[in-house]
């Protein structure tokens, strides 16, 4: 095997891969570096503070970012084909960690919610590590629709629901919803009637619902987001110190690094609320060019689904192109206001080794994608 | 099949796209409509801002020293109303150590109103984080400044006190207002999340500090022997200074009785003004060396010149005699400087009377007689010299003037009027202020000195000051007398005119001037005592000590090395 290939920076195949492929690779990485540079700033405070090395996050993430790029060229040599054998067995051992997650003290408690598994240094989070398997079986099931027995879909549904279900025991409610939103968008893509689509979107909403209405943590939560100032000391404290950080940021933005709202104003702002530090210190004209950068990205990811030539392949760059760009919306959705406070990471912005690896694993079986259409033309042609 | 799916991949893409407007829509309504509300909303946890504030700067003598500086002072409010789960008795026991009040007593005042209660004032920041400390409600520390001279009386006369609304009523407080006192604009500083200040912003606040030219050490001495001799001889009042005749910078300046700044409201207001520099007196012999001076230069008479002393002439109708012509008689012939040695009144009548009494009139003025002193000083006097007219026609005017009577001027006059001789001939502006400092040391205001102009030519200064050096080895200055130092001076006993007309009888201003070292003149010192009651009362016994005792220390503090091995006295065999 030739190792150079285990690197971006080393690949030398790169220059053979498709317009699209190398685009889309190109705009990972500025993702990831942009990313890079916006924890500098948003984790320098509370690292310092915390770990006493304004640094502590940062080193980590470059460790998280060296690990997914490894995982991001071995999928992208690895054809999807095999890869599809794989991800099965790999969506079981996510699945069963998920499941560990769930029994008492073995899953880390962080902030009331059972996410975490500690193996010595390393710090596993199954549901960050679940998402690129789920996307290759959720497109794997919805491309082969037709042509799967219905026992095999009921049970790949039922894994699913399982899925979702363990997620939203811990309680994690918006990784649930982003993961059921992008089964359910696969599902969209794949050209299923629209009443089916209808009536799990119906049910996913009462789900939501009945969970929001168990854990009153939640409902407050969901209810503080339509008035936050009414109680900024308490339930509305979270999003209200994320809006005074956008709201701060005006037209130009106060500079990078010098987001007054990080210091220790802003709760987790090296993760969950990075959109806010990023949207104080480079301001709406900051914010636009983010939004600007999340179209092109999601319009490469189209224009590759569009090419591709296989229905499974198409559903892949989909589903990812969801899990990237619509989880960083979901995310913007969230700092701004616009969507209940739940805790979601801004992929390759926050801080978080799990989601860096998933992540890069995602965008690199959609340039996988990317490539395999353009062999296969170069085949037929 | 994937005709349809093209069609759906399209609508999830737009989905997001769709996503992304609204977004950005929302995010222009925050960074840009909410911008405002939301900015000033961060901004009020995330600073802590301080109102504009009419600050004083430090003032602080030669040496550093402070003598005077604001002090944030805390006065304590209680609401009563507003105290949260605990009772008043329990309040006035936590607060009572903390303000040394009896805890009845607190707790009896605050039951008085149920809100507004002033229970404390000036209460330092120590005190005032103890009672932060409590945590309690409806206890409101309100702070303000408070001017603190922490040398209490010794500097009164120069720095003078400020009222209760931090105006300055007196000393350089009041004459130097503007350059104390100075608006301190609103600022903010950061804090962030958990209560940490950053340092942002601090940088602008570099306060300058006023530095005098004062120096603390000799003012102590010399506050000291002038009280003693005040209370000694139970005089009214008196006064010393020390000027630095290269630049007219006051090292001292102390009048007895005086005052504490920091309780001005206990002393009698006349002390406020000082006399060394608001009231006139006659200055009687001690303005002989100057009246040389100007006969000098105008050659009316030589150094070695001899004038023929009869110890009682007329002038004009009026007799002028000698102090000592009742029981000694007249001196006859004599020199120039035996003149002032004696202080002979008729020898010096005759050398200015060869003077036109027009032109001696006129350098008169040029000494800056008639006129206030020019200092930085508040309240000066202008000098009294009678007008030119009467001067002119009546003899006896320019005769008395000869030996300072007839005219007043200030204390503080009188030394600028001896500076002249003492710095070879400039009129320099005697003043206490040095100028402006910034935090590093480094002088801001002023970066100029003002030139002095030339009275005499240092030719004509040092010969009279040679003169005065006679007087204090062989004439009435023998008691201000130094060992191994050569020291110029003139003691002047001068009565006290009676408003009345004539002159009070048994009442004299003593007063002695020396300027040192003559060999290279650099100090002047004066001391002038008014109205001594003990009975040999002179500026040789009264002023003369205390003015030694000055330039003693004077000489230590200065390290000025002794001009003359110091005569030892070898024990007899």
């Amino acid at each position: 095997m030739d190792l150079h290939l285990l690197f971006p920076f080393t690949d030398r195949s790169v220059p053979t891969w498709s317009v699209e492929a190398r685009l889309l690779r190109w705009l990972t990485l500025l993702w990831v570096t942009l990313g890079l540079v916006v924890l500098y700033s948003a984790s320098y405070p509370v690292a310092a503070a915390d770990h006493g090395d304004g640094l502590y996050f940062c080193k980590r993430q470059i460790l998280g970012i060296l690990v997914g790029l490894v995982v991001f060229n071995t999928v992208v040599h690895t054809s999807l084909e095999r890869t599809l054998k794989i991800s099965p067995y790999l969506f079981f051992g996510c699945l069963s960690l998920l499941l560990v997650t769930l029994v008492p003290h073995l899953g880390t408690q962080v902030n009331g919610a059972a996410r975490w598994l500690v193996l010595g240094p390393v710090e596993i989070q199954p549901s960050e590590l679940i998402k690129p398997f789920l996307l290759l079986q959720g497109a794997w099931l919805f491309g082969r629709w037709r042509s799967l027995n219905p026992s095999a879909i009921l049970v790949w549904l039922g894994l699913f629901g399982l899925m979702l279900l363990a997620i939203l025991m811990q309680p994690n409610l918006s990784n649930t919803a982003l993961c059921g939103m992008t089964l359910w968008l696969i599902a969209l893509g794949a050209g299923l009637p629209f009443t089916y689509l209808g009536l799990t979107a119906l049910s996913g909403i009462l789900v939501a619902g009945l969970s929001i209405s168990v854990r009153s943590y939640q409902r407050r939560r969901v209810m503080s987001f339509l008035d936050p100032f009414a109680d900024p000391e308490g339930d509305g404290y979270q999003l209200v110190q994320s809006l005074l950080a956008v709201g701060s940021g005006g037209l130009w933005g106060s500079g990078f690094g010098l987001s007054a709202q990080k210091l220790f104003y802003l709760p987790i702002q090296y993760t969950d609320f990075i959109f806010a530090v990023f949207a104080e210190e480079f301001g709406l004209l900051g914010c636009l060019a983010l939004l600007v950068f999340l179209v092109a990205y999601a319009t490469l990811c189209l224009r590759i689904a569009l090419r591709s030539q296989q229905l499974v392949h198409r559903l892949i760059t989909l589903g990812g192109m969801v899990l990237l760009v619509g989880q960083a919306l979901l995310n913007i959705g969230v700092a701004t206001g616009a969507l209940p406070t739940t805790g979601l990471p801004f992929p390759l912005f926050s801080y978080g080794i799990n989601s860096v690896v998933s992540s890069l694993m995602i965008a690199g079986l959609i340039v996988r994608v990317a490539r395999e259409s353009s062999l296969m033309k170069t085949k037929a042609s | 099949m994937l005709r349809v799916t093209r069609a759906r991949a399209v609508l999830v893409w737009v989905v997001l796209v769709l996503a992304c407007l609204g977004l950005a829509g929302n995010l222009y309504h925050l960074q840009v409509q909410e911008a405002g509300f939301l900015k000033a909303r961060a901004r009020m946890q995330q600073q802590i801002t301080f109102p504009a504030m009419t600050k004083r700067r430090p003032i602080q003598d030669a040496q550093g020293e402070t003598l005077a500086l604001d002090q944030p002072v805390f006065t304590l409010y209680a609401h009563p109303i507003q105290f949260n789960h605990i009772s008043r008795h329990a309040m006035a026991v936590a607060l009572a150590p903390l303000i040394h009040q009896p805890v009845a007593a607190l707790e009896a005042l605050l039951g008085t109103a149920p809100t507004g209660i002033r229970v404390a004032d000036d209460l330092t920041p120590q005190v005032a984080d103890q009672i932060k400390a409590l945590y309690q409600d409806g206890l409101e520390l309100e702070p303000h400044d408070y001017r603190f001279y922490p040398q209490q009386d010794l500097f009164a006369e120069v720095v003078g006190f400020v009222n209760q609304a931090m105006q300055g009523q007196a000393g350089v407080e009041y004459s130097q207002e503007s350059l104390i006192a100075y608006e301190q604009r609103p600022f903010s500083i950061y804090r962030t999340g958990e209560g940490y200040t950053l340092p942002e912003n601090l940088r602008e606040r570099r306060d300058l500090t006023l530095k005098l030219t004062l120096d603390g050490r000799l003012q102590r001495v010399a506050q000291t022997a002038l009280a003693q001799q005040v209370l000694k001889d139970k005089a009214d009042r008196g006064a010393a200074i020390v000027m630095d005749a290269h630049t007219g910078a006051l090292l001292t300046l102390v009048t007895s009785p005086t005052y504490n700044p920091n309780k001005y409201y206990d002393a009698p207001y006349n002390l406020f003004k000082d006399w060394a520099v608001a009231d006139l007196y006659e200055p009687g012999s001690t303005i002989k060396p100057l009246n040389l001076s100007i006969a000098l230069t105008l050659g009316v008479i030589k150094p070695d010149s001899i004038i023929d002393d009869p110890g009682k002439i007329m002038v004009g109708g009026w007799p002028i005699e000698d102090f000592e012509y009742s029981t000694s008689g007249g001196m006859g012939p004599i020199s120039v400087t035996k003149v002032l040695e004696y202080s002979s009144n008729v020898g010096m009548a005759r050398i200015m009377l060869r003077l036109p009494p027009r032109v001696y009139y006129h350098w008169l003025e040029r000494l800056g007689l008639g006129k206030p002193v020019t200092t930085d000083l508040p309240f000066a006097a202008a000098s009294y010299l009678t007008d030119i007219n009467t001067f002119a026609n009546y003899p006896i005017e320019p005769a008395t003037a000869a030996f300072g009577q007839g005219l007043s001027l200030t204390p503080l006059q009188l030394v600028q009027l001896h500076g002249i001789i003492a710095s070879g001939g400039l009129l320099l502006e005697p003043h206490v202020v040095d100028g402006l400092y910034n935090p590093d040391g480094e002088k801001v205001w002023p970066l100029q000195t003002i030139s002095a102009p030339r009275i005499f030519a240092p030719e004509i200064t040092h010969q009279v000051l040679e003169m005065m050096e006679a007087v204090v080895q062989r004439g009435t200055g023998v008691p201000a007398q130094i060992p191994g130092y050569r020291i110029g001076g003139k003691t002047g006993t001068a009565q006290i005119p009676d408003p009345q007309g004539g002159y009070y009888h048994g009442r004299t201003i003593d007063s002695f001037i020396g300027i040192l070292p003559v060999e290279n003149p650099r100090y002047v010192v004066a001391v002038v005592v008014e109205n001594p009651q003990s009975p040999d009362a002179f500026g040789a016994t009264v002023a003369a000590p205390v003015a030694k005792t000055i330039m003693e220390a004077l000489l230590t503090l200065q390290a000025i090395p002794p001009s003359q091995p110091i005569p030892t006295l070898s024990p007899s065999p």
